[in-house]
């Protein structure tokens, strides 16, 4: 029988994984950090990995690197896995060997264990095999408990101002990005992806912590404690309708380059007299709207938004440079729903758009308003 | 628990590179081809905002001032060009004001930085 050896931090992903593939006639065998990984790899000698890349001592990609640089494994099947692929990490997961790249968040359990019945020439398993019921309520307990724990230490961070303790909250949101998935909450497994991208830029870059990232991550987890608690397994909407309205084109391109690291796409229009005569016309998941804007400016294009019966509970995000006040309070008196500071991480707009569309149109997402 | 009011890329100053290299990677996602189109929209507006400006200040035109400074000042924050982002802040906050007496060498100090973000992009996103 030919051997898996999983490294994977997360017990109950590893365990999940470890009885799987045993069903399928594998033998498996869990390595909980990368360290105890190389361990196994050379004592063992598995015939494929499957690998996280986020692990105590130990991640992934340096594992990865190690095991290619040695004759012996230079070829062994790594199936790469993770709920962390930027374009960077994935790229750079590619150049260091990895046999495939998995999603966490986009790919079943099954499909995973397919990839790696393919690389080994086994039967692969019947197209949709779905996590037991006994594992899934299991996992939708852990998230559950995995995102109080989470609202409970980003109030805990807030109140002392500790921003060091970030990376903490970027290793439980990626515990609870992998549960989530497995418990079949698609869209919390989506947006904790891109919260755990927001975490990481923030830990490595903390000069970029804001005011305006600070209410984001608020807002992400409460979202996400608000899907765990409803038990949500909707699937995110397959094309979330989105528009932009921006006169400066750079902006409109940052704004574009930020919803693609959600998989996310828009309408984008420099020009908010021919935005307007598109939303008369047009429903819209989500409008994101440029405040200081030449012939009609934002907070009046939303008045008039709201006026559209069609569009009184369309979510709007004001983004703009003028931050003062004086302008949220102008901005939400027309009928906004959020605000976003210019510049804007584009992560920090990804996250933002993803709470949006996944909130319930007649709940707010807390921290929202006048602060 | 944020270090500032608002999203500014890395504060700028003298010794300082003129371009957030992190931060415009960020927002282009590392995409090297992204990068460098965003570069060029930014380099090619900045070029004409730039004699807009000056001929702003000859027409002693405030309002035209504060809303090309304000432009000017999104374009640079979002790539990440903290030194114009900050000089061209100064000049919006002088166009508001109404006043328009040190504008001039203010936007001097905008085209000498101008040139040292041309030559930082020429040697680290072009290539």
């Amino acid at each position: 029988m030919k051997r898996i050896l999983i490294i994977e931090d997360e017990p109950l992903i590893a365990e999940v994984y470890r009885k799987k593939f045993e069903r399928r006639g594998f033998v498996a065998e869990v390595a909980v950090d990368g360290v105890m990984g190389l361990q196994k790899i050379e004592a063992w000698k598995p015939d494929a990995l499957l690998l996280d890349i986020m692990m105590p001592k130990l991640d992934g990609m340096e594992l990865l690197r190690r095991i290619r640089a040695q004759e012996e494994t230079r070829d062994l099947p790594v199936v790469v896995y993770s709920n962390s692929f930027s374009p960077v990490i994935a790229e750079e997961a590619r150049k260091l060997g990895a046999s495939h790249l998995l999603s966490k968040s986009e790919t079943r359990p099954d499909q995973v264990l397919n990839v790696v019945a393919v690389m080994l020439k086994e039967p692969a398993v019947a197209p949709f095999e779905a996590v037991p019921e006994y594992d899934r309520a299991a996992c939708l307990q852990a998230s559950k408990d995995t995102v109080s724990n989470l609202r409970t230490l980003l109030k805990e961070i807030f109140k002392q101002n500790d921003s060091s303790r970030l990376r903490e909250l970027r290793d439980k949101t990626h515990a609870f990005g992998a549960q989530a998935w497995l418990a079949g909450l698609q869209r919390s497994a989506q947006l904790s992806a891109a919260l755990e991208i927001l975490l990481r830029t923030l830990c490595d870059n903390p000069q970029y912590i804001s005011f305006s990232t600070d209410k984001t991550m608020l807002q992400a987890v409460e979202c996400l404690a608000n899907m765990a608690n409803a038990n949500d397994t909707d699937a995110p909407p397959a094309t979330p309708s989105i528009l932009v309205v921006d006169d400066q084109e750079i902006s409109l391109q940052a704004a574009t380059f930020a919803l693609q690291k959600a998989k996310l796409r828009a309408l984008c229009s420099s020009d908010p007299e021919e935005a307007m005569a598109v939303l008369e016309t047009r429903n819209f998941d989500l409008v994101l709207l440029d405040i200081d804007m030449p012939k009609i400016d934002g907070v009046t294009l939303c008045a008039n938004m709201r006026a559209m019966p069609h569009h009184a509970n369309t979510p709007v995000v004001f983004f703009s440079q003028l931050s003062e006040i004086g302008y949220r309070i102008g901005s939400m008196a027309a009928g906004g729903n959020d605000f976003i500071g210019k510049p804007f991480l584009s992560i920090e707009l990804a996250v933002k758009a993803l709470v949006w569309l996944f909130t319930p149109r007649a709940a707010a997402p807390v921290g929202v308003g006048v602060s | 628990m944020n270090s500032q009011d608002a999203n500014t890329p890395g504060a700028s100053s003298a010794g300082n590179p003129p371009v957030d290299l992190v931060w415009l990677k960020e927002c282009t996602d590392d995409d090297l081809d992204a990068m460098k189109a965003m570069v060029e929209l930014y380099l090619a507006r900045t070029t004409t905002q730039l004699s807009e400006l000056d001929a702003a200040i000859a027409a002693d035109s405030a309002s035209d001032v504060r809303r090309i400074a304000h432009a000017c000042v999104g374009s640079s924050g979002t790539c990440g060009m903290n030194g114009m982002s900050q000089i061209f802040k100064r000049l919006e906050k002088m166009g508001a004001s109404g006043k328009l007496i040190d504008a001039a060498p203010i936007a001097a100090e905008a085209r000498a930085e101008f040139e040292r973000v041309k030559l930082f992009v020429a040697e680290k996103v072009a290539n």
